[in-house]
């Protein structure tokens, strides 16, 4: 499989035909689900805390430019630099040339959608470096070489099998499928890595522009370590992650891992403000924080999908969707996959390279309905279909089909002319009562069987009869 | 200032000129009052058994001690059960207060004892903590806060306690006081603003939420990853 969201329908249907797949995203979506749900009840607030955590958005995005100023002004009177990166490039370059200056050969990593956005493992392998992603499930695909199927379990498609045949075979160690063991040998490969990476790499889930502070959020424990043990922090975050104010973050809090994993609050949640200050005994000698646009910025200009930028990668969107539960985080072809990937995605990458992830939908609402930030997922993924179809990027039969449909709707003697054709081909063909088939748009959808007479035929029947009559 | 800087203020500034639109279905107004949002949360009644009850919950283990002989006691029996024979304490008040250190060295002659006392601008000095730390089995600290209703504690980076230390060693045992707990997340962090404003202390706040976990491996939840497999709270009364 490659990197790329124009196979999108290949892969969906690929993987709507492969069982196993199937019950392991289902288990999976269905776990964290009831999960959630049981804590979401126990929330009085909860609707309460998502309208504010949105309107809290809101005041970010309407005034980004001031809330990213406060932000830089804050993480450099606390000592820390900051560079602004147009897109991945500028990002990666600026992270090789740190990681050049210290002399760095080992690069340990937290778990960040950024970073897998930009690629940034394989231009540091590029560069002689040797990237190690320290998330127990990032650690399988990166040996596996393969990219996140969801947001916050990124290995969700791998069966303890298959982890145990990859660790056998990357690691050397001998065979086992118990997940325990699997786990001791990466804690043990990994803590080797702490220990002697110079620069630690994390993403950031919030940023504080009041304070200056950068937040992470996790359970395993290694975004502690890659922030603390090596010399060097770098921390990269799309400019959207900032929020006002320090005492913004409980609302945030309360929402993220509850909607995410369905915890009350994950293991550890780092406020980190500034590299080792005097008197400290550990902590990183430099911390760096990178600020993203890589096509935000592009988003911004839209102000119907705005909202996009709202989003917390809590993945409880993916969770819910009856789409991504049946074809899976890897048919997005993108490192964002379910709902808000297949909004993300095309706004990121152009709609005419996603073109097919807005119909990856069925419109159900289910994503805006569990959103704790009240995106609005399915009007947004609506609105990129009309920016797919104005842009000409669906099939010309289909353009056809819809300005003729057009024309049949505004004029009732076409529509009469259409359809007593249409009616007339079915049962020259003898295909009275069975549902029609148009090469293409079937194969995927029902198109149910005509009627054999017109509702306007049956009124008028129906008027010669007592019953029409009684009721004029 | 660098030519991508202004380059994205400028993409910003230009994006905004155009309004959001005015959502079609609407949201109602929430409260922007932070105590209101955790109204259901807010009740100061029995917080030490309401933080037990959450901190169990994440596989947190805590014990309730109520004099000197007791927290001693516990300890005890915890480095005997679990084979500790290298046990980091750090030098926060409540550690210094109890003489946790000096008790170790008296009374637990197998085991090896680090104490975070070093010059901390020395880099070598804290090249040789860090490397004795990662031979720790047993951390001991205290919290700066807790909370609980998601029976989370709240430990600090500074003088008085490493990063590493609540992170490093397999079993960290927590020393903390009734007057610690903050009934929820909103409280304590409209307290602390009060206290510190804009700086907070020191260079890292580290919120834990019980004992270092996965799921990654087909939703199996495993204690200790990358952190402790053991969390525990000793709550001195």
């Amino acid at each position: 499989m490659n990197l790329t969201p124009r196979l999108f329908k290949s892969y969906a249907s690929r993987n709507v035909n492969n069982p196993r797949l199937r019950k392991t995203f289902r288990f999976a979506t269905h776990h964290a689900l009831e999960k959630r749900l049981q804590l979401v009840q126990e929330v009085p607030e909860w609707e309460a805390l998502r309208d504010r955590a949105h309107q809290i958005k809101e005041e970010v995005i309407d005034h980004l430019d001031f809330y990213l100023e406060g932000l830089e002004t804050h993480v450099t009177a606390n000592g820390g630099k900051v560079f602004w990166a147009r897109d991945g490039k500028e990002a990666s370059d600026y992270i090789v040339k740190v990681a050049r200056r210290i002399r760095a050969k080992t690069v340990v990593k937290s778990k960040s959608m950024t970073t897998e956005e930009i690629g940034l493992s394989r231009t540091l392998e590029e560069n002689q470096l040797e990237p190690v992603e320290t998330d127990l499930g990032e650690f399988i695909i990166q040996l596996a070489h393969e990219w996140p199927s969801h947001i916050t379990a990124p290995a969700l498609h791998k069966s303890r099998g298959e982890v145990g045949e990859l660790f056998a075979e990357k690691l050397g160690i001998p065979y086992t499928d118990v997940p325990e063991e699997l786990c001791e040998a990466a804690r043990k490969l990994l803590r080797s890595k702490f220990l002697k990476a110079e620069l630690g790499i994390s993403g950031v889930n919030f940023a504080l522009a009041d304070t200056g502070t950068v937040v992470i959020v996790e359970n395993e424990g290694n975004a502690r370590l890659s922030t603390t043990m090596p010399r060097v922090h770098i921390a990269v975050m799309g400019l959207e992650k900032v929020i006002p104010s320090f005492n913004d973050l409980p609302v945030f809090l309360r929402l993220l891992a509850r909607s995410s994993t369905g915890q009350k609050q994950t293991s550890y949640v780092s406020l980190i403000s500034a590299s080792r200050q005097p008197g400290e005994l550990d902590g990183p000698e430099e911390f760096h924080l990178v600020i993203l646009d890589n096509g935000r910025t592009e988003i911004l200009k839209d102000p119907r999908m705005r909202e996009a930028l709202f989003c917390i990668r809590c993945g409880a969107c993916l969770n819910t969707c009856p789409i991504y539960q049946r074809v899976g985080g890897h048919a997005y072809g993108s490192v964002y996959s379910g709902p808000i990937g297949a909004v993300i995605t095309p706004l990121l990458q152009g709609v005419e390279v996603a073109k097919d992830l807005p119909y990856g939908s069925s419109l159900c609402g289910s994503c805006s309905g569990i959103c704790p930030v009240k995106i609005d997922i399915h009007h947004m993924l609506l609105w990129l279909r009309q920016q797919v179809v104005a842009g000409r990027h669906t099939p010309w039969q289909e353009r056809l089909a819809m300005k003729l449909f057009l024309a049949g709707m505004s004029d009732s003697a076409l529509y009469r002319l259409g359809s007593g054709a249409l009616r007339l081909a079915v049962r020259l063909g003898g295909a009275q009562g069975r549902p029609l088939k148009v090469p293409g748009w079937t194969q995927t959808r029902d198109f149910p069987p005509l009627a054999e007479r017109s509702f306007k035929t049956l009124w008028k029947e129906l008027e010669k009869t007592e019953a029409g009559r009684a009721h004029p | 200032m660098s030519s991508s800087r202004a380059e994205i203020f400028g993409k910003i500034r230009q994006a905004l000129v155009k309004p959001r639109p005015v959502h079609h279905h609407g949201h109602p107004p929430a409260p922007a009052d932070l105590s209101q949002l955790f109204a259901s949360a807010a009740s100061r009644d029995g917080l030490v058994e309401k933080f037990r009850r959450e901190f169990e919950l994440v596989s947190g283990e805590f014990v309730f001690c109520d004099n000197n002989a007791s927290i001693f006691e516990f300890l005890s029996q915890l480095i005997q059960s679990s084979t500790t024979t290298r046990i980091a304490v750090s030098r926060h008040p409540i550690c210094q207060r109890l003489s946790i250190a000096k008790w170790l060295q008296d009374r637990m002659p197998g085991t090896s004892l680090l104490v975070e006392e070093i010059e901390s601008e020395n880099p070598y000095a804290r090249e040789r903590l860090r490397n004795a730390m990662a031979q720790v089995q047993l951390s001991i600290t205290g919290a700066e806060y807790l909370i609980a209703e998601s029976g989370t504690l709240v430990v600090a980076a500074g003088s008085q306690a490493s990063r590493q230390i609540s992170l490093l060693p397999s079993i960290h045992a927590v020393l903390a006081t009734a007057d610690q707990i903050y009934p929820n997340m909103a409280d304590l962090f409209l307290e602390i603003q009060k206290k510190y404003g804009a700086k907070l202390p020191g260079s890292a706040l580290t919120c834990i939420t019980g004992p270092s976990r996965t799921a990654d491996i087909e939703k199996v939840l495993i204690k200790g990853v990358h952190g402790p497999t053991r969390l525990i709270t000793i709550m001195v009364g």
